[in-house]
């Protein structure tokens, strides 16, 4: 939360220096009002095009200069992203990004296009992207050895884990998964360190894992739920509770154990950590998360794919 | 560079034959040929003159060096001294280091100066009949394709095989295919052919047909070396029979005498053994000779 | 000639000629009948364990076939890359050049000894870094092309080496340069050994070309995981994406065989020769 909150507190500063370099008459994006809990900020609402400011090999000039942005996303994970037949790319994540980039466009004066990228999302997570793509808008979420290779923008929502069970298993809370049972993850999630206990996160009411879990890793979560399904036996799948929660609405016969989260975690959008420099595009981006949260636009986002509004910090 | 050191000596024995137009100069002079295979030591100082037009025949028992002699001709074998001229083509033995690149040019030449016919026929088995024997005239001379292939086409009715013009080797019999092989050397009109054992790999009823196609072609006055133990054909055909034992020449001469009238105590053991006990003079043969006899195929030749 | 070859044995001949005939023809029937068997078992085990939704597969047909021109495009650059890989790797490692020989036999060691998914990963985040950035598909198709090549290298060189060195002592009694003797003579020999090799390592390209999706490319199996996974069908999609595989492959076979079919012409040396 400290670092959001410095950076947050950089942004009026920011905007102020842009406005002051540029005339153009281009509505920007209100970076103000509500953001971040802790951001006193108050820019002028209508603040003018930053574009003619811009460092040209910093990574936001290079996304202008080419008027792309190349953004990663996995499209296996339901509803946050997803394919259609026709092959548009569709879901919370993909919605958010398309509204992040239209402002982004507005900011600098300039329409940006989306290209998507879909690398494995171990390959993402694992940072040092060598200029492949510019950024994950892919439900990332805020680790601390992440954070060692990827830099944060502020979160766009707020994700927790659950376990789910078989549905006609007589589980009925995670004590009765301690022991040496056996869990199914997708490869190089939160759930998977969660479960192995590598997982450091900020969340102090994180729950422990069970004890000697025999954890099978699977490309991603949704394979766990179709192994359920075919018949193989697993004594639980760790997975994100909006997912899990889809699933069972889908009908897939898994069952959803009841209580807290096993741990809250923020999610944002990640930029390489050793690609070109990227201070002014995660400005910018911040202030542009912040004001999507403060105007409802992710609000209404969530509730279109997630019949629930996850864009609140719980508890905060 | 050439001749330095190695002087060429023409035997006393080796005249120029019947046929040789008068005044002609020899056209392969090969000098003092040493080969060691590792510390083997195989030819141990081998010359030859041959003149134009002249048919000469190599014996010897197997192993004794003979197939290596001719491959060192054309540089097939690269030998460990000595020095080749081919119709005023020299290569001298470079057993160390690399050639230069003229010096490379000159041993090509070399070889298409002397066309080589092989016990194993070596025919190219993609290529048809006629593309074999047009391949080379085409791709080394640069002749024309029209003009290779009519060249060719005489070579083929000249063996007796053009209406096989189009097969491919693999239809053909052996006889035929080393038919085709000598018609393949000859289209490149080489100065001198070289025979190495061309029927030893033969079924015994195909080696007549060969035999005649290179017996006419020593009557035609083809400058021949061929490396054989076709006795009938030295007798009938060389003008020369050069016997090689150990390495060595040690004996050379007509057939009336090398065969007839062996001088040599080892050429006199080598035909004991060839020709049978009736016909030698010292029928001793030591039981070193029993690990290189002849090869069965070859039997007790066609007397 | 005269006692043996009556009219008896004629009609033998024949009889013997009508047996061997309906015997082929009844393998023949038997052999399309065991593959009749096992695909109807196959069709009917698909039909009752996977509950197929034909309304989804129409649905997303069309998705996941845009991943067919993809992965036949790829599995075609990468082979024909690597056949040139592997002539020149071939090359090196049958060159007397200790520099040229080191250099092709690291390259067989390193692309033979390596996994190929991590060589995919490897290169897309290398050439970058070298200041080469190249598509997704061209990264792909080099990663492809390099492996394969390796692998191919050997084939090849094993190929050269099988041509009888008589040949190559007959084409330079020819007077031909080691060139042409390599061009004209070697080569064709050596790449009619190596046809059905390279056929081979091409159906497994066709397959292994799946791997390329982890860089972002989009080709059939992807595509069917893609459609498959959000809707909780993966079953249905992959099957899909099989019988796509399947076909490519035996529609490739079929090629194939009849290309070494005409090859062979001219080296059929099972034939005695005689007359």
């Amino acid at each position: 939360m400290h670092r959001l909150a410095s950076r947050a507190a950089l942004l009026p500063a920011l905007v102020l220096v842009l406005a002051a370099c540029t005339g153009g008459a281009t509505p920007a994006p209100s970076v103000a009002a509500s953001a971040a809990a802790t951001a006193p900020s108050s820019a002028p609402s209508a603040a003018p095009s930053v574009a003619p400011s811009i460092d040209p090999n910093s990574l936001l000039g290079k996304i202008v200069a080419a008027g792309k942005i190349r953004i990663s996303t996995d499209p296996n994970y339901k509803p946050f992203s997803f394919q259609n037949p026709d092959g548009t790319y569709d879901g919370f994540d993909n919605a958010t990004a398309v509204e992040a980039v239209k402002r982004l466009g507005t900011a600098v004066g300039k329409p940006i296009q989306i290209e998507w990228m879909t690398p494995s999302w171990d390959l993402i997570t694992a940072g040092g992207w060598s200029g492949r793509w510019d950024i994950s808008i892919g439900s990332m979420s805020v680790t601390i050895g992440r954070a060692k290779v990827v830099d944060f923008v502020d979160p766009y929502y707020y994700d927790s884990g659950a376990v789910a069970v078989p549905k006609d298993s007589t589980v009925q809370s995670l004590s009765e998964l301690n022991g040496g049972k056996t869990f199914c993850v997708g490869a190089a999630t939160t759930y998977e360190q969660w479960l192995t206990g590598t997982l450091e996160i900020v969340d102090p009411d994180k729950l422990p894992a069970p004890t000697d879990p025999q954890v099978t890793s699977l490309p991603t979560d949704n394979e766990c739920v179709q192994a359920v399904q075919s018949g193989r036996k697993f004594d639980a799948i760790v997975a994100n509770a909006n997912g899990l929660a889809d699933q069972v609405k889908d009908g897939l016969p898994i069952r959803v154990l009841s209580g807290p989260p096993i741990f809250t975690v923020s999610v944002a959008f990640a930029l390489d950590k050793s690609g070109p420099d990227d201070k002014s595009l995660i400005e910018v981006l911040n202030g542009i998360v912040n004001d999507m949260h403060s105007d409802g636009t992710l609000t209404t986002l969530s509730n279109k794919y997630l019949q629930k509004d996850v864009t609140m910090k719980p508890g905060g | 560079m050439n001749g330095q050191g190695i002087v060429h000596e023409i035997h006393p024995v080796e005249l120029p034959g019947p046929l040789v137009p008068a005044g002609a100069e020899p056209i392969v002079r090969a000098t003092k040929i040493e080969k060691y295979f590792g510390r083997n030591h195989v030819l141990r100082g081998c010359s030859m003159t041959v003149y134009p037009r002249e048919t000469i025949t190599i014996l010897g028992r197997s192993g004794s060096g003979k197939s290596t002699f001719l491959r060192c001709l054309n540089f097939l074998e690269e030998p460990s001294a000595g020095r080749v001229e081919i119709d005023d083509t020299a290569v001298e033995a470079r057993p160390l280091g690399d050639r230069p690149r003229a010096e490379r040019e000159r041993i090509r030449k070399l070889r298409t100066d002397a066309g080589m016919v092989f016990q194993e026929f070596n025919l190219f088995p993609h290529l048809s009949v006629i593309g074999n024997l047009v391949e080379a005239p085409v791709h080394v001379k640069h002749v024309a394709r029209p003009a290779a292939t009519e060249l060719a086409e005489s070579y083929l009715e000249k063996v007796g095989l053009i209406d096989k013009r189009n097969e491919y080797p693999s239809r053909l019999s052996g006889g035929q295919r080393q038919r085709v092989a000598i018609a393949r050397a000859l289209t490149m009109e080489p100065k001198v052919l070289l025979f190495d054992e061309p029927t030893s790999a033969l079924d015994p009823s195909l080696v007549g047909e060969v035999l005649k196609v290179m017996e006419s072609l020593a009557h035609e006055g083809r400058t021949m070396i061929v490396v054989t133990h076709e006795m009938q054909f030295a007798r009938e055909a060389a003008d020369r029979i050069y016997y090689m034992h150990e390495g060595q020449f040690v004996e050379i001469g007509p057939h009336t005498q090398v065969i007839d009238d062996p001088q040599d105590p080892r050429t006199r053991e080598f035909l004991a053994r060839f020709l049978g006990p009736s016909r030698s003079r010292q029928a001793a043969a030591t039981p070193q000779d029993e690990a290189v006899a002849p090869p069965p195929a070859v039997g007790p030749g066609p007397v | 000639m005269t006692s043996l070859a009556g009219p008896v044995n004629q009609v033998l001949g024949e009889q013997i000629l009508a047996g061997e005939r309906s015997r082929s023809r009844r393998w023949r029937v038997q052999f399309m009948l065991a593959w009749l068997v096992i695909v109807a078992a196959l069709v009917a085990f698909v039909l009752i364990t996977i509950n197929l939704d034909t309304q989804f597969i129409a649905k997303w047909l069309p998705f996941i076939l845009t991943g067919v021109p993809v992965t036949i495009f790829v599995s075609f650059a990468s082979i024909t890359l690597a056949v040139i890989l592997a002539v020149l790797g071939a090359l090196g490692r049958l060159s007397v050049n200790p520099y040229v020989n080191g250099l092709a036999s690291f390259y067989v060691s390193f692309f033979r000894g390596t996994p190929l998914l991590l060589q995919i990963v490897f290169i897309y985040f290398a050439l970058p870094q070298m200041g080469l950035v190249l598509p997704e598909i061209p990264t792909g198709i080099i990663a492809l092309g390099f492996n394969y090549g390796a692998y191919m290298t050997e084939v090849f060189r094993s190929g050269i080496q099988a041509v009888p060195h008589g040949q190559t002592e007959a084409a330079l009694s020819l007077g031909m340069s080691g060139g042409t003797t390599f061009r004209r003579i070697i080569v064709p020999q050596a790449f009619r050994i190596v046809t059905p090799a390279i056929g081979n390592d091409f159906i497994a390209m066709l397959k292994d070309s799946s791997l390329v999706s982890v860089i972002s490319v989009h080709e059939l199996l992807y595509q069917a995981q893609v459609a498959g996974r959000p809707n909780h069908k993966s079953m249905q999609t992959l099957l899909i994406a099989a019988m796509v595989y399947w076909i490519l492959t035996i529609a490739f076979s079929f090629f194939q065989a009849r290309l070494e079919r005409r090859q062979a012409v001219g080296d059929r040396s099972r034939r005695p020769g005689s007359g």
